[in-house]
């Protein structure tokens, strides 16, 4: 089956910033895929290229097998619910969805009257009169109606208080439950997404760190717990994302692609927050190395 | 109609999670044969989580014989668990208190016996059902 | 998307009804008045030598509530554009840019290019529209003022009749789409926008207008009866200029040449045009000295091709810079 999104060394460069650098990335189709990463990894800039709002510096991307935004038939397969979701303040919630209806060939307007109704909100009510989870549950109506097949949020929980967020993403869920659309949501904290995300993709410092299937990465990761030990000794195949070590002991979480034997060792599973932390924290000793070869320089 | 809940600290997989609640609502007669699971829908519209899991959960149940899916109706429990149960009880208690004995003699104290219980306990489910 | 512009673009719409209306009115009642004053002035009937009629008829127009409106309309005329450019052009992409709306507008299934193409075409529409309604309410209604001022042709006046407000409004409107594009940020683009309506406004009469259709040179015997300024200026320098003029031209130089086609610039013969002798000697011998006028001028019968052209090149110039905000938007807007 065709991923729905495809990128090869895509790169986004702003003057000397590196917003994104050299991503690749293949997502499967019928995912409830997580981006997760610290304020600043790229996330939304990767988001904005796969809808089309900016264009890579280098690189390829596919979304859907088109090029993102490149015709009206390419717009209303993404649906897109932006960061602070915006919407037009002096305008109604009506209004919203008669704009919906009028600029989308694919419109669903039962869908959309389903869900405000459900919502209990008041189609007169001005989008700027309605609170935050009010106007991302207003967003998510739009994005949906137009009944896409790949869904993009970009944070969208984030401003939330936590009735708010459950409430969102349970409309997400029986969307998804009932359409099979495809779903990309990011945020900074993977406690957000660990519920409902069954493949994972890491973004640190404009890179992509690891990506995967959630539960092939579960399996996949784990923490050794034993004698100190320097981490190049380790058998072949077990990679070392994030070590501690005290005087007696070493903590290391590693990434191994055959079960471990080693008895010296305790082995434990991770959760997905214990691994993304991992990966940010190699992503940060990474910096540190390169800060301190370039001042040895 | 049952609903279920997630316990984010339990360390349990959420697919697991429900499909024990499907277990222990059959054990305790709150499912019996011929009623109906709650709709893929309607679990992730309660609980938020992705409909693939639930998905999972309702496939397993089917392969351990639990329930049935029927196309286009929803999914149902064919099986009930209640008087079986019950009735192996008796049993399976003295078998236990045998094994036990045993454990002591051969020198397991409480907390190696626990250990040794809950590590064999949570070996995956293809084995016991 | 054309039921979503015109959604957004409601409130606009009733003000400008309403405004339109209310000059529309005072227009309407003045106006009355004036062709009253214009029959009863005698002006309305007269073939030959109207002279007395007409100043008669502009010397109660400036008595009344007409004055007013005259000089009021005048303004309007290039204020209109100006509010324009800066309410409707600026905040086109500029306040969808700055909300961050653009997001949640160029993700439905409209490119950018068609979502920009509706807002221009019903937008500017509208402009093209109420301008050229103002404007032709506002040149009608001052038809007898500036027939019998005959100066609808010079600078002032010419921009505010006919059809180059709707040019300026066009202009107006696009430099604000664009401003508003390239700054992102309304306010800072409405003042530019403000700027360069002005700049162009200004510059267009000073330097360009003149030479967009065929300027008429006469020289011709200075006529000593009717000489407008005869200056004699410190150290002897005299200036002497005709006051000859085609009726309702556009007087671009008018200036008085020897016979050898030389600026006349004096000296003045202290025995004609001393302190002593009286204004008729040095007229006299200001006469003797067999001076031309030299004049260059737009004549009257050039109005509407200059509206024309001048309107053609305003046009033109909103044109082109629509076709760069197509591009931006497409290629360059991130």
């Amino acid at each position: 089956m065709s991923p729905v999104l495809q990128a090869e060394g895509l790169s986004k460069r702003y003057g000397r910033r590196l917003a994104l650098s050299d991503c690749t990335l293949a997502i499967p189709p019928g995912r409830v895929v997580g981006l997760v990463g610290p304020n600043g990894a790229g996330k939304t800039t990767l988001l904005h290229i796969a809808v089309g709002l900016l264009r890579p510096t280098a690189g390829r991307i596919e979304v859907l097998g088109g090029q993102p935004a490149s015709g009206a038939a390419q717009l209303a397969k993404v649906g897109f619910v932006a960061q602070d979701t915006p919407t037009y303040a002096g305008l109604s919630i009506a209004d919203h969805l008669r704009f919906g209806a009028h600029t989308n060939p694919g419109w669903d307007q039962q869908v959309a009257d389903d869900r405000i109704t459900t919502l209990g909100l008041d189609p007169s009510q001005k989008a700027g009169k309605l609170s935050g989870g009010q106007r991302a549950q207003l967003a998510l109506t739009l994005a949906i109606a137009k009944r896409p097949d790949l869904l993009i949020l970009d944070e969208p929980v984030a401003r939330l208080d936590p009735l708010a967020r459950r409430e969102f993403l349970q409309g997400l869920m029986a969307y998804i439950a009932d359409h099979g659309a495809g779903v990309i949501l990011s945020s900074h904290l993977v406690s957000d997404l660990e519920r409902v995300c069954d493949y994972l993709i890491v973004l640190v410092a404009s890179r992509v760190r690891v990506a995967g299937e959630v539960d092939d990465l579960l399996a996949g990761h784990c923490r050794l717990t034993g004698a100190r030990r320097d981490p190049a000794d380790l058998p072949k195949g077990v990679e070392v994302i994030e070590g501690s070590h005290t005087d007696r002991q070493s903590t290391l979480i590693v990434r191994s692609t055959t079960p471990i034997d080693d008895p010296s060792f305790t082995v434990e599973q991770i959760t997905l927050e214990d691994l993304v932390l991992a990966y940010m924290a190699q992503a940060a000793t990474g910096a540190v190395r390169t800060a301190a070869l370039e001042t040895q320089r | 109609m049952i609903e279920f809940h997630l316990d984010g600290r339990s360390g349990v997989a959420p697919y697991m999670q429900l499909i024990q609640q499907v277990r222990q609502a059959m054990r305790l007669g709150l499912l019996t044969e011929g009623d109906q699971l709650p709709t893929v829908k309607d679990v992730v519209a309660k609980v938020a989580i992705n409909p693939n899991t639930v998905l999972k959960a309702y496939r397993e149940l089917e392969y351990a014989g639990l329930v049935a899916a029927r196309p286009g109706v929803g999914t149902f429990v064919i099986r009930t668990l209640t008087d079986e149960s019950l009735a192996a009880h008796g049993p399976l208690r003295e078998e236990l208190r045998g094994w036990l004995a045993r454990a002591r003699a051969a020198g397991l104290d409480s907390e190696s016996i626990e250990a040794l219980f809950v590590t064999t306990f949570r070996t995956p489910i293809e084995e016991t059902a | 998307m054309i039921w979503f512009t015109w959604r957004q673009f409601r409130t606009q719409t009733w003000i400008t009804i309403g405004a339109l209306a209310v000059i529309a009115v005072a227009l309407a009642i003045t106006g009355h008045n004036l062709a009253d004053l214009w029959t009863s002035s005698g002006a309305a009937t007269c073939h030959t030598n109207c002279g007395t009629a007409v100043s008669t008829f502009l010397h109660e127009v400036r008595g009344g509530v007409g004055d007013k409106v005259y000089n009021f309309a005048l303004a309007l005329m290039y204020v209109v554009p100006a509010l324009i450019g800066i309410f409707w052009g600026a905040p086109l992409i500029a306040r969808e840019l700055e909300a961050g709306t653009h997001r949640l507008a160029w993700n439905q299934s409209v490119t950018r290019t068609r979502w920009l193409a509706t807002k221009l075409t019903i937008v500017g529409g509208a402009s093209a529209a109420s301008v050229g309604l103002l404007s032709w309410a506002v040149t009608s209604w001052a038809h007898h003022i500036d027939h019998a001022n005959a100066n609808r042709i010079t600078p002032l006046v010419y921009g505010a009749r006919g059809v180059v407000p709707i040019g300026y409004a066009l202009f107006a409107f696009v430099v604000g789409v664009t401003m508003g594009m390239l700054i992102r940020r309304t306010v800072p683009a409405m003042a530019a926008t403000l700027a360069i309506y002005i700049a162009a406004v200004v510059s267009m009469p000073l330097w360009i207008r003149a030479h967009l259709a065929p300027v008429r040179h006469t020289t011709t015997p200075l006529d000593l009866s009717r000489i407008q300024d005869l200056m004699i200026k410190p150290r002897g320098a005299m200036e002497v200029v005709s006051g000859v003029i085609p009726h309702g031209a556009w007087v671009l130089t008018n200036t008085s040449i020897t016979t050898t086609g030389q600026l006349f610039t004096g000296p003045a013969n202290p025995q004609y045009c001393g302190e002593n002798q009286g204004a008729t000697a040095c007229l006299n011998w200001v006469g003797s000295l067999g001076l031309r006028q030299d004049l260059t001028y737009q004549p009257a019968s050039h109005f509407w091709p200059l509206q024309f052209t001048e309107t053609g090149i305003f046009l033109a110039a909103a044109v082109l810079l629509a076709g760069f905000c197509f591009w931006w938007t497409r290629r360059r807007l991130t």
